[in-house]
């Protein structure tokens, strides 16, 4: 990640404030900066979201290609997830320095997704084991400020629900030749349903309190933190320490509460302001990268 | 005599025949859950490592072999405060490198030693588990490398491979502030999910979901914690968050012996 230089008084000012529940810029420990979501911002994809987070900038395009099923799920199809942390976010991510990072993302993602319940593969499948959807989600990192995977996830989870996959048939001839026919409507998609997929909430453990949304300054403060990934039902399908400290079982527990909670209302808030940008519908004002 | 690869040319990816096998599937036995597996820990085995460790538990086998420490490669990093205690400034502390390698015969289909993005993971957490145990200020601008190699996967790998490595590390002589025991989870599905501490192979292939949990016992903090599944909800991974670290308690005795053996070895080969 980005690294700031921090001095000790620095630092000590943050972990006091943080013990009073009172953080630099004022917010409580629990609460996230300002996020600015935006969908449909690329042009060229089936799905694609922009996510603001304080100074982090997220933007994901979602592509979805036709492929051929795996061999040991040959009725659903599958998500790829490529993370590219671009030079401008640091200049760390010059060259090949960012990969490792992106590696990491990428992986974290895999995971989160890794189960039956969060995207509905079998929609995805077009003919059992010939054909069937790919969503190839990727990942850009314009800017680094504190806390990624959360505003990363946010942005998955938003282009996700953005996505709309032509419609396709396969028609088979009399000679049993298979032939791939598009929908002529270009309205005419299917849209996924983002019910269950999960968003990350990052809880970074400072002196004896945690926080959430920690920026680039606490996270300097931080050892170790806790990265749990949570559905809008609170179901957990990813938990993860990340850092080089260790923790107290005790603090691990509470931690995972105070995810749940903020999970819960990170997700009601997401899903409110997706429906009322799509209810706006191609009339609403496009900010982009201008505003 | 050398086979024609050039004329002959074999199919450009193989899959085993257990993929079109008719679905017989046997489902893992019912068990207690909160019973770990025999465990044999063997320390100081490999004569060109500094330091080394094999665990078997079940059908899983590790090895791992610590080297260093050694100047570390890389450029120069800013300047910043010093810690306490005298140790080193916090920009000349040194690395730990960690590298889990799978054996292309470990799991049921052939895996190419390039092993992708599950490997470099597996690394990522083993590296972050075994921070928190080793005393890296103590050895300033110098890299530690641990490599782990799974030979044989018989269920909680990556428990298993923390648990070698800490040994390997210990047994190397490297600066700790405590051992470090990995346990592994699996939440077996069905009307009435439990969790099972140490799952074999076939009990993890059937699982909804799967934890693995590093405690440093002594000091009771938990080193690592990696999981993924359907878990259900955050009750349901606390109870497994804590079934897993009193395996990793119970486990701690068997690791203190092999060590203790280890050195006694190490004594008797030193005098002639």
């Amino acid at each position: 990640m980005a690294s700031v230089a921090l001095s000790e008084a620095e630092k000590v000012y943050i972990v006091h404030g943080v013990q009073e529940d009172l953080r630099v810029d004022g917010r409580g420990c629990e609460d996230y900066r300002c996020i600015e979501v935006e969908t449909d911002v690329v042009s060229n994809t089936s799905g694609s979201a922009r996510v603001k987070l304080g100074h982090t900038d997220i933007l994901v395009g979602v592509k979805a290609e036709m492929g051929t099923p795996k061999l040991e799920k040959p009725n659903e199809g599958y998500l790829e997830f490529f993370v590219d942390c671009s030079a401008n976010a640091t200049p760390e991510f010059e060259g090949r320095g960012g990969d490792d990072l992106g590696t990491e993302i990428a992986n974290t993602l895999y995971r989160i997704f890794n189960n039956k319940s969060s995207v509905d593969l079998k929609t995805l499948c077009i003919s059992p084991r010939e054909h069937c959807w790919v969503l190839y989600v990727d990942v850009l990192l314009l800017e680094c400020g504190g806390n990624l995977f959360d505003a990363i996830s946010i942005a998955v989870k938003a282009a996700l629900f953005n996505t709309s996959i032509p419609r396709v048939r396969v028609l088979e001839d009399e000679e049993g030749s298979k032939d791939i026919e598009l929908s002529d409507d270009p309205y005419d998609c299917i849209r996924l349903s983002v019910e269950n997929v999960p968003c990350i909430v990052t809880l970074c453990k400072i002196g004896y309190r945690h926080v959430v949304d920690a920026t680039l300054q606490e996270e300097a403060c931080s050892l170790a933190s806790l990265l749990v990934s949570v559905t809008s039902k609170g179901v957990v399908t990813c938990m993860r320490k990340v850092g080089k400290g260790s923790l107290d079982p005790e603090s691990i527990f509470e931690m995972m509460e105070t995810g749940k909670r903020v999970g819960k209302v990170l997700h009601a808030s997401l899903q409110s302001v997706l429906h009322k940008e799509e209810s706006l519908g191609p009339k609403r004002q496009k900010v982009g990268f201008l505003g | 005599m050398p086979g024609d690869h050039r004329r002959i040319r074999g199919p450009e990816e193989s899959q085993p025949p257990q993929l079109y096998a008719a679905d017989e599937e046997e489902a893992p036995a019912a068990r207690d859950p909160t019973r770990l597996r025999p465990v044999y820990a063997r320390a100081g085995l490999l004569s060109q490592a500094k330091g080394s460790a094999y665990l078997e538990a079940g059908g899983t086998k590790v090895l791992c072999a610590v080297s260093g420490p050694r100047q570390a490669e890389g450029g120069e990093r800013g300047g910043g405060p010093a810690g306490s205690g005298g140790e080193a400034p916090a920009a000349l502390r040194g690395r730990l490198l960690c590298d889990f390698r799978r054996a292309p015969f470990a799991g049921r289909r052939r895996r190419a030693p390039p092993g992708g993005g599950e490997e470099r993971e597996l690394a990522l957490a083993l590296q972050e588990a075994l921070e928190p145990a080793v005393r890296l200020g103590r050895y300033p601008r110098a890299q530690l490398e641990v490599s782990a190699l799974l030979l044989e996967d018989g269920g909680s790998a990556l428990a298993a491979a923390l648990t070698a490595a800490a040994l390997a590390l210990a047994d190397a002589g490297v600066e700790m502030y405590d051992l470090v025991v990995g346990c592994g989870l699996s939440l077996a599905p069905g009307p009435a999910p439990t969790w099972l501490l140490d799952p074999t192979r076939l009990e993890e292939e059937h699982a909804a979901a799967g934890l693995t949990v590093a405690l440093m016992p002594v000091l009771n903090q938990v080193a690592g914690l990696l999981g993924s599944g359907e878990g259900g909800l955050i009750e349901s991974w606390a109870e497994a968050v804590r079934l897993g670290l009193e395996g990793c308690q119970r486990l701690y005795p068997v690791l203190q012996q092999s060590l203790v053996r280890a050195a006694r070895r190490r004594g008797a080969a030193a005098q002639p």
